[in-house]
């Protein structure tokens, strides 16, 4: 995406979303569009869709809980993105079953337009976040992929985590996977800035995305106990939600990186259910959130983009991480005033505080695509971590 | 390690790796797993799996490669990397320290670590220029990579056992089939049972045998088999072993589903596990329902056999004794063993006698050698030896037949019998069977000369009514003629008849296969019956449109199946038609099946009339015979003539309803481009033709024939020894204006073609000093004769026959006697293009003058007694003079032949007098000579079957005898040197009022062209020819002509010249 340029549509009609796409094809003939809906704008996804056909602009995208619009988070409207030279996308659907075969699919739509192209381009994918197994799907697709493209994405879906059609093109609406290929970009970065809290344990027993024994004990009692201890917060069933955002579970990896997976549920037996898998005898770490108010993120985000060459002014998305929102910022800062180097991009841009600080609501999850790459350099090449 | 870095963190990933390594069975997803688990945790993006494969020069293997597609599309390939850099320490490398001479696989990578692994080769991970980590990369995976080493050593392992498990159980897999199918494709039945009987399997022999199928006896018990019939024992002794874990095997009497019995041996057995549970019983049983069958069959055979032996036994026992033969056993030398003789007087000894003797001791030498070389030839493998032998007895010389057979090796069996009076019987026999051939064959030559011999008067009788015909003035004399006529044809169809029913019943009768003109068939056939048709008012119809143009088969006889049908019509039919019919049955390439029909509206057939047809020698009834004469042959030779042709006659009938015959024969198919054309239908007759119209006088042919030989007379050689035949013909020849040479035999036959040129030779078969066959062949080679038409004549009309005619030269057949229409119709085939020269022979003709004499004379000719006036006449055609003219050379030439026969069986000469008796015979047939003809027939017969010669010459006498009446009546009635025979009439004085009455009126019908004048004209006949001579002759033709003008003109001038036929009533001009 040399270029973007993205609007907020206050109405979701199709003759003003028409009116948007028609003016960017005037002025960039071939672009193609990416939507950005929220779950309860859902309905309006057939005007979309039509003034996207009518408009004759190419028009991909996904259902979300919520869009952070400057500084709050909004139910209604929508953000749509211009992206210029026409990005080759498709949606394939039906994710269930074995994560390789799943995998080969994904590779064998992608190939044939990847191999069209110049190398470095980015596969940014859009997964249903009720998905269970992306980590598997990722790391096989790396088996098939490799380092051809640098990988980039996040999860679409509901708030309430019941899976919903939430991917879509200019006529098909399915739960499974968009993607889209983009041309060389190093402007975009994701990070997250979570912090290890604790000591490491085992999840001596999981499977996908429940873990029920963390050091051979039930897995809410040795988190509750956790929290107890390093906290001192005392964590029930009714307050779990709201403390498991500040303080999600991480797959420690040995480069020091951490896999932040966000618990999301509870069951009786005390099996926690989290977004994104846990394999069985992973190495797991309670993790913090950074301290409202803290410019730690934004500062990593500038000095890994000045790192890259990127220079202010810039644009990027900021991952609502708790509430699958999407944000935006227009602001510039000076990349250099950032971070001191030898930092480990361990930190994420974490606008929950954003979201913390307008609705004083806790959201329930994490972001799966920040944490398939963590705080890592997209354009490292390194192998995403569904292999945990 | 670095400091930063907890205990934990490196101790998970130790953990996670051990994990990754440990949780694989096969080498490759091994290698994947553990190089995923590796750039997991050192954030490096490609990691290679490099094989080191030993040997004499070492190379390297790239197994796997994850994280970039280029070095992934090598994988199983070797790569170009030094085996001595694969199996380097384990180090961290940076571009170009320590990486390979060869950079082009790491192109794009500065970064490098190489892990060794035991057995293998090395884990290679690859990073960019400006990697870097905390981690203790030399040290963190040396601890796992030992454990990798194992791994892959038991991945391998594993993946050989498993290649070879899965190879074993493919192979237990395929053995398991093929038992499987051994049992589905058993012949033998099979089931399986629980150990409660329920059948949990069978094969498809099982459900052939027992008609069940699957889903009817899975779940179900076998007892749903069980007929009743197998003994409660049966079934206690088999579940008493089966509990014992035994197995059983026995014979079960079942049933079908659809209730039939059978038989089965059963072998019941338990299945059991390797354990030696018993978890099944497996039957394995075999329909023995027919083995049983055959067993039960046998048993009675071999009881049966026993009493047959026994039975056998006495019944020798009884032959022997009824055998007048007697009996010895000996051994090889010639020791009588055993005698038994059945009559105590047939050995003239005591048989006991013998016993113990040798053979050669007791009989003479003769007869012992005899049975001494009999013995050898047994010896010598000849079954039986037969021999005869006589023995001087004091009753007289008796004849003994020996019969030895061998009895074992060193035995023989002798049967003697007494053959003497056999011998005498079978000489006896042997002379009576040769002198019944003798008489066999004597009989068979007579028969073959009968058509020979009845043809050739038929022959003068049926040419001379002809020529006597047109000689005949009167309308009587022609009446007579013609019912001689159709009495000598009458007797000739009955002849011809007899012959081929004869022909048909010796299966001497061929079929020919000829190409058949079916219109001309049909038109013949309407020819000769359509007179009898129009005779009797009734219409003849054909209809064949339908039909081919042309068939295959034997015309002949298909035109006298339908000539027997339409005669039959026509005879039995009083009014109203008979129509003649043909259609197509079927018909292909090969085979049309045609079917005539011949229907009538006579007095048609009750259906036990009908049950008699086609049998031979029966009419409808006797009374039909009394009333329509006939052999009752014609439909049985319809029927075998039909049958021999490959078809069948039949007939549709009621009375008072007419009848329908109708014959349907395969015919060869004629392929020609037109073979079908529409004819219509023809109607022939439907009224009378007038009694008086002459039927035969001039037929077509003859006025072509003769019309021809106006323009060109036509060089005729006739050589025929019989002299009445030859004037027969001489005399047809002579009504067309042909006058021919003659010869009188073949010799002369040949003089005289040695000396002219003929353009037609007739030619008899049977001639004396040379046959009719020598003389063709040497006219043949004669100087401008090759080509000569040469017709043989002659009775025998074989097919063998006209071979020979054919093979000898001749160029066609006309069959004796000769038809005046065949004879026209060879002539017309034969006539040449162009005539040279001219005829040089005078034929005697009619003369005019003499036609005023012929009624009286005839008159006078039926008063000789032994003369049957017709008969004489239809051998010449109804030619009067020429019958006077041939009794006067009878009269002249033969009168004496009685006693030129005796004169020649006198000198020894038979043969020759055989020749002239046959002659005398053939004249006096011709002739009609009813006394002297069956006496010459018997003198004939006598002299051909060299007869005794008194009975001969008893015969000459009798001969002799009739002759001399003959000579001294033909004296009474012929005047002799050509003086003019005196008739009646001129010795009657005309009664000219009465004339002259008669005249008038004659005179007034021919004005009135009324037709009466032809019967009115007969009644005055004899008075008009006394009274007016030649003109009346003229007259009578012109009326018979019913030229009524000419006939007119003829009359007035008479009544002018003769003023005593006028009356007042008659008007003048």
């Amino acid at each position: 995406m040399d270029e973007m340029d993205f609007r907020y549509v206050a109405d979701v009609e199709e003759a003003a979303v028409r009116s948007v796409l028609e003016g960017w094809k005037h002025t960039h003939p071939g672009c193609a569009a990416l939507a950005l809906l929220p779950e309860a704008e859902a309905s309006a996804l057939p005007a979309l869709q039509s003034a996207g056909r009518a408009a004759g602009v190419s028009l991909v995208g996904g259902v979300f809980p919520k869009l952070v619009d400057g500084a709050r988070f909004v139910g209604e409207g929508a953000w749509l993105f211009r992206m210029d030279g026409a990005p080759p996308h498709g949606l394939v659907e039906d994710l269930t079953g074995d994560a390789d075969a799943a995998a080969q699919r994904i590779a064998a739509a992608i190939t044939p337009a990847l191999d069209a192209r110049p190398p470095g381009d980015t596969l940014f994918l859009f997964f249903d976040a009720t998905t269970p197994n992306i980590a598997s799907i990722l790391a096989a697709l790396y088996l098939e992929l490799g380092t051809s493209v640098r990988y980039l994405g996040a999860n679409a879906g509901s708030e309430t985590f019941q899976p919903i059609p939430c991917l879509f093109d200019g006529e098909r609406v399915s739960r499974g996977l968009l993607w889209m290929l983009v041309a060389r970009d190093r402007r975009t970065l994701l990070l997250h800035d979570y912090s290890v809290s604790s000591g490491s344990s085992v999840a001596t027993s999981s499977a996908g995305n429940r873990i029920a024994s963390i050091d051979f004990r039930p897995a809410f009692e040795f988190y509750r106990d956790t929290i107890r201890a390093e906290h001192g917060i005392e964590l029930d069933r009714s307050n779990f939600y709201r403390h498991a955002v500040e303080y999600p579970l991480g797959i420690q990896l040995a480069n020091g990186q951490v896999v932040v997976r966000m618990p999301i549920g509870l069951e009786e037996d005390g099996t926690i259910l989290c977004l994104g898998e846990v394999p069985e005898h992973a190495m797991l770490a309670v993790l913090r959130a950074p301290a409202p108010g803290s410019e730690e993120t934004a500062r990593m985000l500038a000095t890994g983009l000045a790192e890259r060459g990127s220079r202010a002014p810039c644009s990027f998305f900021i991952a609502q991480v708790a509430g699958f929102g999407w944000a935006r910022s227009r602001s510039a800062t000076s990349p250099r005033s950032w971070p001191p180097r030898g930092r480990r991009w361990a930190a994420p841009c974490r606008s929950a505080r954003l979201a913390r600080s307008t609705t004083g609501r806790i959201p329930s999850s994490t972001t799966a695509p920040s944490s398939a790459r963590g705080g890592q350099r997209v354009d490292a090449g390194a192998p995403p971590l569904g292999a945990l | 390690m670095g400091s930063a870095l907890t205990r934990e963190r490196l101790l998970s990933v130790l953990y996670d790796m051990t994990l990754a390594i440990g949780g694989e069975l096969t080498v490759r997803p091994l290698l994947t797993r553990t190089l995923q688990k590796l750039l997991l945790h050192t954030s490096l993006s490609v990691g290679l799996a490099l094989e080191v494969e030993e040997g004499a020069s070492p190379r390297v293997l790239l197994r796997r490669a994850v994280g970039d597609r280029r070095l992934a599309a090598l994988e199983g390939q070797p790569v170009p990397l030094p085996a001595s850099w694969v199996s380097g320490e384990l180090a961290q490398l940076r571009r170009p320290q320590g990486f390979p001479p060869d950079l082009s696989l790491f192109e794009g990578y500065g970064f490098a670590v190489r892990l060794p692994v035991r057995g293998l080769g090395a884990m290679v991970l690859l990073g960019p220029d400006a990697y870097s980590t905390d981690l203790p990369l030399d040290e963190l995976f040396r601890p796992v990579l030992g454990n990798l080493a194992k791994a892959v050593v038991l991945c391998r392992a594993n993946e050989a056992n498993a290649t070879r498990l899965a190879s074993e159980a493919r192979e237990r897999e395929s053995e398991i089939r093929r038992l499987s199918m051994a049992v589905e494709q058993s012949p033998e039945a099979v089931v399986i049972t629980d150990l409660s009987g329920r059948i949990e399997y069978v094969n498809d022999a099982f459900l052939l045998a027992t008609g069940f199928a699957r889903e009817d006896v899975i779940g179900q018990n076998p007892s749903i088999l069980k007929s009743g019939k197998t003994p409660r024992s049966t079934y206690e002794e088999m579940w008493s072993m089966l509990r014992r874990g035994e197995s059983w095997r026995g014979e079960l009497v079942n049933r079908r589903k659809d209730g039939t019995e059978f038989v089965e041996q059963a072998i019941l057995s338990p299945i059991r596990e390797p354990g030696g549970r018993v978890t099944h019983y497996v039957g394995i049983k075999k329909d023995i329902t027919a083995t049983k069958r055959m067993e039960e069959e046998l048993r009675r055979h071999r009881d049966h056999l026993e009493e047959r032996v026994q039975e056998r036994t006495d019944e020798l026992a009884a032959i022997f004794r009824a055998l007048p033969d007697l009996y010895f056993r000996i051994d090889r030398r010639g020791v009588i063993l055993e005698s038994l003789a059945t009559s105590p007087t047939a050995l003239h000894s005591r048989p006991a006698r013998f016993l113990k003797q040798r053979i050669g001791d007791i009989l003479p030498a003769e007869a012992a050698e005899r049975v001494q070389g009999a013995l050898e030839r047994l010896d010598a493998g000849d079954p039986v030896v037969e021999f005869e032998y006589e023995l001087s007895l004091t009753e007289g010389a008796r004849t003994y037949e020996a019969r030895l057979a061998p009895l074992g090796t060193a035995q023989a069996i002798v049967i003697l019998r007494d053959v003497t009076e056999g011998n005498r019987t079978k000489r006896a026999l042997g002379e009576a069977h040769d002198a019944a051939l003798a008489a066999n064959r004597a009989k068979s030559a007579f028969l073959a000369n009968m058509s020979h011999e009845i043809r050739t008067p038929m022959n003068a009788i049926i040419g001379f009514s002809h020529l006597a015909r047109a000689e005949t003035p009167s309308r009587r004399g022609r009446d007579m003629l013609d019912k001689i006529a159709r009495a000598a044809e009458h007797l000739l169809a009955i002849i011809n008849d007899i012959l081929d029913f004869s022909k048909i019943e010796a299966e001497k009768m061929s079929i020919e296969r000829a190409e058949i003109d079916v219109e001309r068939l049909v038109t013949g056939v309407c020819d000769l019956v359509g007179e009898a048709a129009r005779a009797k008012g009734l219409a003849l119809t054909t209809d064949v449109g339908t039909l081919p143009r042309s068939l295959l088969g034997d015309g002949t006889r298909l035109q006298q199946v339908l000539l027997n049908f339409c005669g039959n019509a026509v005879k039995f039919t009083e009014a109203g038609a008979v129509s003649l019919r043909g259609a197509v049955v079927s018909a292909d390439d090969v085979t049309t099946r045609v079917r005539f029909e011949v229907s009538d509206t006579g007095i048609g057939l009750t259906p036990a009339q009908r049950a008699r047809l086609f049998q031979p020698f029966q009419q409808a009834d006797l009374s039909t015979t009394r009333k329509y004469g006939g052999t009752g042959l014609g439909l049985v030779i319809a029927r075998r003539l039909a049958q021999l042709m490959g078809g069948d006659v039949g007939c549709e009938s009621e009375p008072g309803r007419g009848s329908t015959f109708w014959i349907e024969v395969p015919f060869g198919t004629v392929s020609s481009p037109s073979t079908q054309r529409s004819r219509p239908p023809r109607v022939d007759g439907g009224r009378a033709r007038r009694s008086s119209e002459p039927l035969s006088l001039r037929s077509p042919s003859m006025r072509a024939v003769a019309d021809l030989a106006g323009e060109q007379p036509l060089r005729v050689l006739i050589a025929e020894d019989n002299e009445l035949n030859r004037e027969v013909i001489v005399a047809l020849l002579g009504t067309v204006g042909l006058a021919p040479d003659i010869a009188w035999n073949g010799l002369e036959a040949v003089e005289w073609a040695r000396a002219r040129p003929y353009d037609l030779i007739l030619m008899d078969v049977q001639m004396p000093h040379m046959s009719g066959l020598e003389a063709t062949r040497m006219i043949r080679a004669l100087p401008g004769h090759a080509r000569t038409p040469i017709l043989a004549m002659t009775a025998s009309a074989s097919r063998e026959d006209r071979e020979e005619s054919l093979a000898a030269g001749l160029d066609m057949h006309i069959a004796k006697p000769v038809e005046p229409e065949a004879l026209w119709a060879a002539l017309l085939q034969w006539w040449p293009e162009e005539i040279i020269g001219a005829p040089g022979v005078h034929l005697p003709g009619v003369r005019p003058e003499e036609l005023r004499a012929l009624a009286p004379l005839r008159e006078l000719l039926g008063s000789v007694e032994g003369l049957s006036v017709p008969r004489a006449l239809r051998s010449v055609e109804g030619n009067l003079p020429l019958v006077v003219r041939l009794l006067g050379r009878f009269r002249d030439g033969h009168a004496e032949d009685a006693a030129q026969i005796e004169a020649l069986l006198r000198a020894g000469d038979r043969e020759g007098a055989r020749r002239v008796a046959h002659t005398l015979k053939g004249l006096a047939g011709t002739l009609g000579l009813d006394e002297l003809r069956p006496l010459s027939d018997a003198l004939d017969l006598a002299l051909r079957e060299d007869a005794a010669e008194a009975d001969i010459l008893s015969l000459v006498s009798a001969v002799g005898g009739d002759l001399k009446r003959l000579a001294a009546e033909l004296d009474r009635v012929l005047p002799r040197d050509g003086a003019e025979p005196r008739g009646p009439s001129e010795a009657r004085p005309v009664d000219w009022p009465p004339l002259s009455v008669g005249v008038a009126r004659l005179h007034a019908l021919l004005l009135a062209d009324d037709t009466t004048a032809n019967e009115l004209e007969e009644e005055l006949h004899d008075d008009l020819a006394g009274a007016l001579g030649e003109p009346g002759a003229q007259l009578a033709a012109r009326i018979a002509a019913f030229d009524y003008p000419a006939a007119l003109a003829l009359l007035r001038e008479a009544i002018e010249a003769e003023p005593r036929l006028r009356t007042g009533s008659i008007p003048k001009d």
